[in-house]
């Protein structure tokens, strides 16, 4: 999985610190279970479309659903720009599972 | 995809408005002093003007002005009044289309700034104004819909108070133009600002200001108007002083389409339908323990559904409903920031889910069943 492109959401609906991810492959139940490990994964499968949350506790959440190719990450509102790179070279080692 | 975001701007068209605006493309935009009156379309500008003012009770189309939308409407409105050395009232619903125009004066030392309070709805008795109003207030400036709760306040009343008090009466009708009934000449209305895009059935980039006749407003822009060309200043007169530019007219058209719509179909017709969505909305979501209705039962445009799955941030709650159930909705703090703390959503704003004429009970049904399951969410402590 790559990171394809990154940015920051920034409209009038939210002040948060908030950026999106697009992902080179559409998120599957695997992928969602590797970001998992970073955190604590809370999963929704009864929903029309599956939907996850993964927190890491003191640092960001991560918001997505299965079938999709975005994924949310909900950063601390006092940390303008919070290094990602760790997150990213997690989703970039997330090898498909059969 | 269900959408539910029709305060912000409406969709679908009707096929009319769709119609209309591709056939824009099909040949010259004439100018209407252009000779054939074998062409129907030669006069669309004057005619949109004429069907604004049936839907708004105006008794001259030629006091309706084009502009970009309400932002523009009611930039020409308020900065265009002689203002200075004066107070002036606004209310705690007010679209920063508003809040910014008058604390831009205010910080400028030009004006200053009242605001009457409202209530858990959004709701303010007309007497409220009477007594927020001072000796200097020159202006009232009111949103007739909160495009928040949908709350939709008494514009004839509070037109009486404000000219008893010797202030105009400036309306923003951004949500309630197409929504609900609109009376300029009963009511009194020295100015009413309006968008197309929302539920007039229009396209973005066009609207409006009606002003009452005898008020004398300082023009926000000069320039080009396609005739007059020898006078070297802007020509006086309705609606040429404030339409310097080439007129939006594709927006225009799609704005007569819009109109023609509401008018054929019936504005009662229109509420009725918006009314039975609303009543569905409130059976299904009004006692469920988890969910904080902010949207009032009385007083309604029945356009917008106002709530918040307690222990969610309302960001949270969208984002479920646009990528788990493909529905989509705004959350926020909705562009006006004075209601919030009346509401008790601080800092994190609501949910609203906004209906349309085109919006059907069974999407309606498929809304409430997300959102029931989106309370199942865990909880914040």
């Amino acid at each position: 999985m790559k990171v394809v492109k990154q940015k920051k959401v920034d409209d009038c609906y939210e002040s948060s610190n908030t950026v999106d991810f697009l992902l080179s492959a559409p998120i599957t139940k695997s992928f969602a279970e590797h970001l998992g490990k970073l955190g604590k994964l809370i999963l929704f499968e009864e929903f029309d479309i599956p939907y996850f949350k993964v927190i890491v506790k003191g640092e960001y959440t991560i918001k997505g659903a299965f079938g999709k190719k975005t994924i949310r990450i909900l950063l601390p509102e006092d940390k303008e720009n919070y290094p990602l790179d760790k997150l990213v070279n997690h989703i970039e080692n997330f090898i498909k599972q059969k | 995809m269900i959408y539910l975001n029709n305060a912000a701007t409406s969709y679908p068209k009707p096929k009319e408005v769709q119609d209309a605006v591709l056939a824009t493309f099909n040949g010259p935009l004439v100018h209407a002093s252009r000779t054939g009156l074998e062409r129907e379309d030669d006069d669309i500008i004057y005619l949109c003007r004429s069907r604004l003012a049936d839907l708004f009770n105006i008794d001259d189309p030629l006091q309706i002005v084009f502009t970009s939308g309400s932002t523009e409407a009611l930039n020409l409105a308020i900065k265009g009044l002689p203002l200075e050395g004066s107070n002036v009232v606004i209310s705690a619903i007010e679209h920063n289309s508003v809040i910014r125009p008058v604390k831009t004066l205010e910080k400028e030392g030009k004006i200053s700034v009242s605001i009457v309070k409202c209530d858990k709805n959004g709701y303010i008795e007309p007497q409220q104004f009477a007594e927020a109003i001072r000796d200097d207030t020159r202006a009232v400036i009111v949103n007739h819909c909160s495009n928040v709760t949908g709350v939709v306040l008494d514009i004839k009343e509070i037109a009486k108070i404000a000219h008893a008090a010797g202030a105009y009466i400036i309306v923003d009708a951004s949500q309630s133009a197409g929504a609900v009934p609109i009376n300029c000449s009963d009511w009194e209305i020295d100015m009413l600002a309006f968008t197309g895009h929302k539920s007039l059935f229009g396209m973005q980039g066009i609207g409006g200001l009606y002003v009452r006749k005898g008020i004398d407003l300082k023009p926000l822009k000069v320039g080009g108007t396609g005739v007059l060309s020898e006078i070297l200043l802007q020509p006086e007169g309705f609606p040429i002083h404030y339409e310097a530019g080439t007129l939006n007219t594709p927006g225009i058209v799609s704005l007569y389409a819009g109109v023609q719509f509401i008018l054929q179909t019936g504005l009662d017709k229109i509420i009725e339908h918006k009314r039975k969505l609303y009543e569905i909305l409130f059976n299904e979501l009004g006692d469920n323990p988890d969910i904080e209705i902010y949207s009032p039962l009385k007083h309604t445009s029945y356009s917008n559904f106002c709530f918040n799955v307690k222990g969610m941030v309302p960001e949270e709650v969208g984002y479920v409903l646009e990528v788990s159930f493909d529905i989509w909705v705004r959350t926020g703090l909705h562009c006006a920031p004075l209601i919030l703390p009346f509401l008790g959503v601080e800092p994190w704003g609501t949910v609203r889910a906004s209906h349309s004429y085109f919006t059907t009970e069974e999407e309606i049904y498929k809304f409430t069943e997300a959102v029931k399951k989106i309370t199942t969410i865990p909880k914040r402590k």
